[in-house]
């Protein structure tokens, strides 16, 4: 018994489903996770479709959805979307750029007790929030923040996606959550997207890996955004990076219904179908796509003291930065600890 | 706590904070208050019972055999507040 998986097989449902339910924006942040995804996906979902998906989702016994795009709230119909899930006992996430928030809209999310909030920020100032975001966006999603927070949405964070351009001020990000009594929630930055373009400008260097996750290990309260089922504090402690999920506990569904095992790995190679032509649950048990990523093996990383938590990381990254699935995560914290022993002071 | 052996299933309710699905392994709970998962190891020692409008049940066979490690995960739900009593 515990929080993490207790069989190698994978689980006959998704735990989560991330749904990039549009790709419509009203921001270009500089790193975008969706930003080919936009350029490519043509359609989206109707509202009779995306009913017919949640119906699915209810009957594969999914327990939550996470709402991402595009920017979700640009969709008229998401609140609709919002309570048909509810209507079915599923929780739902919805990640926002918190710029097209209006008090309307506030007060008919302030009574869906199954909703969670997510709202970027890229910055404490706005020199650091809006060279990522756009100018004046860092305004726009404080105002965004203060409806929210007068509204009392009780699940509610700022996502803030750690790069140089925002380290430094990571503790003064914490200091603005606690203002606006929200969570804080740091998410990695990944080479995927138009992130892969500003990769070499916007990455952590190791030392500033060890430094964040030295922070995390000090700061319980602060949430990573890899993951909304959370990990236990003891791996936290222990590892800095998590187990990864993807087609083991989760997929990512774009607008057009393709689905992927995660938002980070949307290759044409790592597609497993679309769920206007087969069923998610056909895709989620019989997809080769799905079947190849649960088959990775890190085999350099199998001697680690911390592999039965990992398994090697983050895929996703591994893949970008190397062009290979089974690969370290680049990012590995006790990999760098070991080849660079000036790091391990600070972990 | 402590159950008395019986062949009867001993019934729990699963709290209305909670959802719970059958694995290979066992079942798999949610927290929709703080979205944890708790990975309950139980093959068929506990079943879950849907009853009307959503609501589910877990029946837990308290057979001698299986007594003790019955027990211990019906504490460990009981006391993450995942189920009711019965």
């Amino acid at each position: 018994m515990g929080h993490r998986p207790v069989t190698g097989d994978p689980l006959r449902a998704p735990v989560n489903v991330t749904w990039e339910i549009t790709a419509q924006c009203n921001l270009q942040c500089r790193h975008c996770l969706s930003a080919e995804m936009r350029k490519a996906v043509a359609a989206e979902l109707n509202f009779e479709q995306c009913r017919a998906f949640i119906d699915e989702l209810d009957r594969m016994e999914v327990f939550q959805i996470n709402f991402g795009g595009g920017e979700p709230f640009l969709r008229n119909d998401l609140c609709d979307i919002l309570d048909y899930a509810h209507s079915k006992g599923i929780t739902t996430c919805v990640s926002t750029n918190g710029t097209v928030l209006d008090k309307n809209l506030v007060k008919r999310l302030g009574g869906m007790k199954l909703l969670r909030l997510q709202v970027s920020l890229d910055g404490a100032t706005a020199a650091a929030n809006d060279a990522i975001r756009g100018p004046g966006t860092h305004e726009r999603i404080l105002e965004g923040l203060a409806i929210l927070s007068k509204q009392g949405i009780p699940h509610l964070s700022i996502n803030t996606v750690v790069t140089r351009a925002n380290f430094g001020e990571i503790e003064q990000l914490c200091e603005i959550s606690a203002r606006y009594g929200v969570n804080t929630r740091l998410s990695r930055f990944r080479p995927s997207g138009d992130a892969k373009r500003v990769w070499q400008e916007l990455h952590l260097d190791n030392s500033q890996l060890a430094w964040l996750s030295n922070f995390l290990s000090a700061h319980h309260e602060v949430a990573t955004g890899d993951s909304f089922f959370s990990i236990t504090k003891e791996d936290r402690r222990a590892l800095g990076i998590n187990m990864c999920g993807a087609a083991r506990m989760t997929c990512s569904v774009l607008p057009d219904g393709s689905v992927y095992p995660c938002a980070f790995l949307c290759d044409d190679q790592f597609k497993g179908g679309n769920i206007l032509n087969e069923s998610l649950n056909e895709i989620w048990l019989h997809s080769a796509a799905f079947d190849a990523l649960r088959a990775i093996r890190v085999e350099a990383c199998e001697n680690c003291e911390r592999f039965a938590l990992c398994h090697g990381g983050c895929p996703a990254v591994a893949y970008f930065l190397t062009k290979s699935l089974n690969q370290p995560d680049p990012e590995c914290i006790a990999s760098f600890q070991r080849e660079a022993p000036r790091h391990a002071g600070t972990v | 706590m402590v159950f008395a052996v019986s062949t009867e299933p001993a019934i729990y309710t699963v709290s209305p904070s909670a959802r719970v699905r059958k694995e290979a392994f066992g079942l798999l709970f949610y927290n929709t208050e703080d979205s944890r998962l708790t990975f309950v190891k139980s093959g068929d020692l506990l079943q879950i019972k849907a009853l009307p409008h959503g609501a589910k049940r877990i029946a837990a066979r308290l057979e001698p055999e299986t007594q003790t490690r019955v027990t211990k995960l019906l504490d460990h739900l009981l006391k993450k507040r995942l189920i009711g009593g019965s």
